[in-house]
């Protein structure tokens, strides 16, 4: 049903399915194991199962899927985010205002759109570094989920600053959150200035810059004086990764060498994972159990 | 004729809001009624009902999925429905029963939820019903549709204040 759709073979066996929908999720996607732990948990037959697609098959997989009652709902990965918000019959007003989707569940015939990584970066960071409020914050790069981080972290820091490969596209998105809240947000080019981060004590790569397997794997969000940048910080600053694929990214490295609170994004993905789950099977099990299962399945994954 | 409702072990159901009557509620599985029929046929796929067949043959219908037990008492077909319900099945029904809470107007944000501006309706994917007075005095976060379903996604955390009502 989905092959000519799909650029691998889903594979779909249970009464029910979830899915991932990215580039190529089947190479190593998380969520599936965390998923599939917690549907085997709640006793459910059912199974997340990866599809890779491509941008151009994208309206005809959703459609596919919103015909298919056997679908849930799931994730959605980088680069369909943003395509997908025009493809769905509704959005969750957060995703609205994000402009991006990473989750999907059923609402009857229709199928909902929300956004769960803003919530789930902030929920992750808090819980590993303490209160952040008051942090003058530099935050790299707003495709993918860096426009939910963003919207989240706001509120949340003292001061927000953005900075993106693309400069117009941070000054759009400066100008739509400064229309929302009344917290400054400012926008400058990369690199950033030593100056700027010898003010800056809380750094967030949103970027895929440091991913494995991507184009930059082995460079750093911040260019090639990157130590030097992250030398100039002030003590006790805090610099989060939002990457998990490598666990320590040369950005990480380096800030953890200069002896700075150094955080990936692997809670990130748990926490965003635990909430989609929830929405998506609502009342097949409490949040912390959902939670639990999934810890202990990403320790064996 | 009618939908009995096979159960397994131990597992106590309340289907008195469920979209379709019980005539008969039995904890057992399908094995063990399977002296009680001539033939039990599973029925969760498409369904091609009987060209006929000797008189007095005892027919029963097995369906495990809500929509399949729909479908098959839309065909009306000759003998007992035997609902074996899935656990997603029993989930389907029990999120089905529930009555959710929805904006009764569209919503601007900033306004403070008040009775009048909630509403409810069956299934949907809000917050229960029951906590409704969880959500009445906080602020709205975003700009709502009329029928929008409400969660605590769409509201402020903290109720608003006597003090921050009248300044």
């Amino acid at each position: 049903m989905y092959a000519n759709l799909t650029d691998n073979d889903p594979n779909i066996t249970t009464e029910r399915f979830a899915a991932i929908l990215g580039l190529n999720p089947s190479k190593g996607a998380r969520s599936p194991l965390l998923w599939n732990a917690a549907f085997r948990r709640a006793g459910l037959d059912a199974e997340m199962v990866p599809m890779d697609v491509r941008p151009e098959n994208l309206a005809n997989l959703v459609t596919a899927l919103k015909a298919d009652d056997r679908y849930l709902g799931g994730a959605v990965a980088v680069p369909h985010k943003q395509g997908l918000v025009d493809l769905l019959d509704r959005l969750e007003p957060k995703a609205q205002a994000i402009g991006a989707v990473n989750a999907i569940y059923r609402d009857g015939g229709q199928l909902v759109g929300a956004n769960t990584d803003g919530e789930a970066s902030l929920s992750a960071l808090q819980k590993q570094a303490g209160d952040i409020s008051g942090r003058n914050a530099l935050l790299i790069g707003l495709g993918g989920a860096g426009g939910a981080v963003a919207t989240y972290f706001t509120d949340a820091v003292g001061r927000l600053t953005l900075a993106n490969r693309t400069q117009v596209t941070a000054t759009d998105f400066a100008m739509r959150l400064s229309d929302q809240i009344d917290v400054p947000v400012d926008v400058i080019d990369l690199p950033p200035s030593a100056d700027l981060m010898a003010k800056c004590d809380l750094l967030i790569n949103c970027s895929s810059v440091g991913h494995e397997g991507g184009a930059a794997a082995s460079a750093s969000p911040l260019g090639a004086e990157s130590e030097a940048l992250l030398a100039a910080m002030p003590a006790g600053s805090i610099v989060y990764d939002i990457i998990y694929q490598p666990l320590q990214t040369p950005l990480l490295t380096q800030s953890a060498a200069r002896g700075l609170t150094s955080v990936n994004g692997l809670a990130m993905n748990l926490d965003q994972a635990v909430i989609a789950f929830d929405k998506a099977n609502p009342g097949a099990l409490a949040m912390a159990e959902i939670r639990n299962i999934m810890t202990e399945a990403g320790k064996q994954g | 004729m009618g939908v009995i409702l096979l159960t397994r072990p131990g597992e106590a159901m309340t289907f008195d809001r469920w979209p379709f009557e019980i005539s008969q509620s039995r904890e057992a599985s399908p094995q063990d009624v399977v002296g009680d029929y001539d033939l039990i046929l599973p029925i969760d796929g498409p369904i091609v009902p009987p060209i006929g067949g000797r008189e007095g043959l005892r027919l029963a219908f097995l369906c495990t999925g809500v929509a399949a037990l729909h479908s098959v008492l839309a065909a009306d077909l000759p003998g007992d429905i035997l609902f074996y319900p899935s656990r997603l099945a029993l989930l389907d029904l029990e999120r089905a029963a529930r009555r959710t809470l929805v904006a009764a107007r569209p919503l601007g944000a900033g306004e403070v939820l008040a009775a009048e501006h909630l509403a409810d309706e069956d299934g949907g994917v809000g917050l229960d019903v029951t906590l409704k007075s969880a959500v009445m005095g906080r602020r709205v976060l975003y700009d709502l549709a009329a029928a929008a379903p409400i969660d605590f996604g769409m509201i402020e955390e903290d109720q608003v204040t006597k003090d921050e009502e009248a300044g």
